[in-house]
């Protein structure tokens, strides 16, 4: 009973998991959690009554008063935005004739496309549904194997969480201490190699089983004289992405703008390129609109309760007892805790989104790992902080593509075909996901993958 | 069982009525983060538009962008849920869940935020509070009367899908029919 009494913080952070899959929304679940185990700190003695009036404080703190986390809807608002703009229909159809002689080069067009798109949306979501609708019937009737055709999307489309402008670095930044720039620089590089590592797979594949992507003639991607590749078509479809591109990325990286005016700007860019693509109208800005609210808002309701939650857990001694079980089980180490954050992590993947990993696991060992050592190559807790922000996004790309839960395929479930099976997904995913691990290995073992960017652009020391 | 249909008909107007006016906060942040980056770059000011107010507002049309869309994003089934584990429940029995989960859950979440967030406010609005920069925003308590509303409307609906529950459980099949609840039916 008196161990129960000074672990109240741990039995706290299992009946929130155990009760998660109750199945009812999460972001009801983390403050009931909270103000629950507020009282019964209260019945305890661990906790105070009058602390209940920091609550709401907290949360205007946390989610009201924040110029960082704008942000979130104006990329929220740009990604759906752009997705409605017909932009990455274009990009496919040249990419296509761009690698049609590359083996498996529909797949590998895929691929880059969800790499330019993830840099311009930054929600997961989005990049998924849209890929599924616009590419996988091309792959399905090109003949593409199912699995590789969904494994391809679901990682692809993915990506748009991992490369910046990404959400989930914005809340990272925000949870840990870290500014949003520093670690959208340092995303870049783990992203482009995930996105690399992927290429060479579906290429090696394709080369080893060739009846797994068929080769297409020319005339078979487009219609009429579309088959063309010519530099008209490549720098119409690549120029208006890769200017927004620019415009919200370049600006950030020169510290020209803050996360938040890029964001703002980049959403007009969104809007003008849907005009400009004859694609926008009132109805489709109230459609945007309204997705965009609701994602925000799922976000937002979460932070709420995660706020709460983090402030009860704190006060009841979380932080202490964290520390003192990882050492009693002699995990003290830097490496040992950043091994076992990252299995954490990863079992976490396979049944929480990451808003819910980020928003519980980060304010909880965020402050342990800053303050440990890794060695000459990481050092200081800010270089620490960032590092381990994006081996956890790293990390979390697989939360998206594991079942039971994988948001990535829970998109796709209501988005495939007839004819492609669960069987289907979860067979083409599985290469994707040890892609994805070898990926993160050799951002832990090479920290400079993740580093080098934001040393040259002087965001850390 | 009628009366409560109605009831959560008219909550759900009602919230759809609210989030549909909140979504322009998106334009309106758009607008204003585009005219604070314009004018401070290019280094001019529009009268009685200074950073400081501008940068305030981009957050306040935010708190307002969100807060008039937390409950209607229960209606509409966007806040995240995992349900992995109950996805093999049969209609009834996801009704009888939501319904106890209402009760256990999200009641209790809100009966004690909703009174601290009027507490909030009111404190705000009766010291008149502004912005603490010198430059800043007046009228500090608008946003946070924005952050109560919030909580209200989550508390409303969570009142409307309660309300949907106990007629799809306890009604005629007609009126069961016309309780559809978004969660209940999807797989």
């Amino acid at each position: 009973m008196d161990w129960l009494v000074d672990h109240l913080a741990v039995v706290m952070f299992f009946a929130l998991i155990a009760i998660m899959f109750l199945g009812y929304p999460v972001a009801f679940l983390l403050g009931a959690i909270g103000i629950g185990f507020g009282f019964l700190g209260v019945a305890v003695e661990t906790f105070n009554l009058v602390q209940f009036a920091n609550l709401l404080p907290r949360i205007y703190g946390q989610a009201v008063q924040n110029q960082v986390l704008v942000a979130i809807p104006m990329f929220v608002f740009m990604g759906t935005m752009l997705e409605r703009s017909g932009v990455a229909e274009e990009l496919l159809h040249t990419l296509q004739l761009m690698l049609r002689r590359v083996p498996g080069g529909l797949a590998i067009a895929v691929t880059v496309l969800g790499t330019v798109m993830a840099a311009t949306t930054g929600i997961v979501g989005a990049s998924v549904i849209m890929l599924t609708l616009i590419a996988l019937p091309v792959m399905l009737a090109k003949g593409y194997d199912k699995s590789l055709s969904v494994g391809t999307i679901a990682s692809a489309g993915t990506l748009g969480i991992l490369i910046p402008p990404s959400i989930m670095l914005v809340i990272m930044g925000d949870l840990v201490g870290v500014p949003v720039g520093t670690l959208f620089t340092g995303a870049i590089a783990p992203g482009l190699l995930m996105s690399a590592l992927y290429i060479v797979f579906i290429a090696v594949v394709c080369l080893i089983w060739p009846k797994l992507a068929p080769r297409l003639p020319a005339a078979a991607i487009g219609v009429g004289d579309r088959n063309e590749l010519n530099a008209r078509l490549v720098v119409r479809s690549f120029v208006p992405p890769a200017l927004l591109i620019t415009l919200v990325l370049g600006s950030i990286f020169a510290g020209w703008a803050t996360p938040t005016e890029a964001s703002g700007v980049g959403g007009l860019g969104a809007i003008l390129l849907a005009i400009g693509n004859r694609r926008f109208s009132m109805k489709v800005l109230r459609e945007v609109m309204t997705s965009a609210a609701l994602t925000n808002a799922m976000v937002f309701f979460i932070v709420f309760g995660a706020t709460l939650f983090s402030y009860v857990f704190r006060a009841l001694g979380g932080d202490d007892v964290v520390a003192e079980i990882l050492k009693a089980t002699g995990i003290d180490t830097g490496w040992e805790v950043m091994a076992f954050v990252m299995v954490l992590v990863f079992l976490m993947g396979f049944f929480f989104d990451w808003i819910e990993i980020c928003l519980i696991v980060l304010p909880i060992f965020a402050p342990i790992i800053g303050k440990l050592d890794y060695g000459t190559a990481v050092q200081g807790p800010q270089v620490i902080l960032a590092w381990f922000a994006i081996l956890m996004a790293v990390n979390m790309q697989t939360a998206f593509l594991t079942p039971p839960f994988g948001f990535a395929l829970f998109y796709m479930k209501g988005t495939v075909p007839p004819g492609v099976t669960m069987v289907d997904i979860y067979k083409g995913i599985t290469p994707f996901v040890v892609v994805q691990l070898v990926a993160l290995v050799l951002c832990i073992v090479y920290p400079e993958i993740v580093l080098y960017l934001p040393r040259r652009f002087g965001f850390v020391e | 069982m009628q009366a409560l249909l109605r009831i959560a008909d008219a909550i759900e107007a009602l919230l759809r009525r609210i989030a549909d006016a909140g979504a322009w906060a998106f334009i309106a942040c758009i607008a204003v983060i585009t005219v604070d980056v314009v004018t401070r770059k290019f280094g001019f000011q529009l009268p009685g538009m200074g950073s400081t107010r501008l940068q305030e507002l981009e957050w306040h049309l935010h708190a307002v962008l969100f807060c008039t869309w937390l409950g209607y994003a229960y209606i509409r089934n966007a806040h995240v849920r995992i349900d992995v584990f109950i996805g093999g429940l049969s209609p009834r029995g996801r009704l009888w869940l939501e319904l106890g989960c209402c009760i256990v859950f999200a009641l209790p979440y809100l009966l004690i935020a909703t009174p601290y967030a009027q507490e909030f406010f009111l404190v705000s609005f009766r010291q008149g509070e502004s912005s603490d920069a010198p430059t800043g925003l007046p009228s500090r308590w608008i946003v946070k009367g924005f952050l109560y509303l919030g909580f209200l409307t989550v508390f409303a609906a969570v009142l409307a899908v309660m309300a949907r529950c106990v007629v799809a459980l306890f009604g005629t099949p007609e009126q069961a029919e016309r309780a559809y609840t978004p969660f209940a039916t999807k797989s």
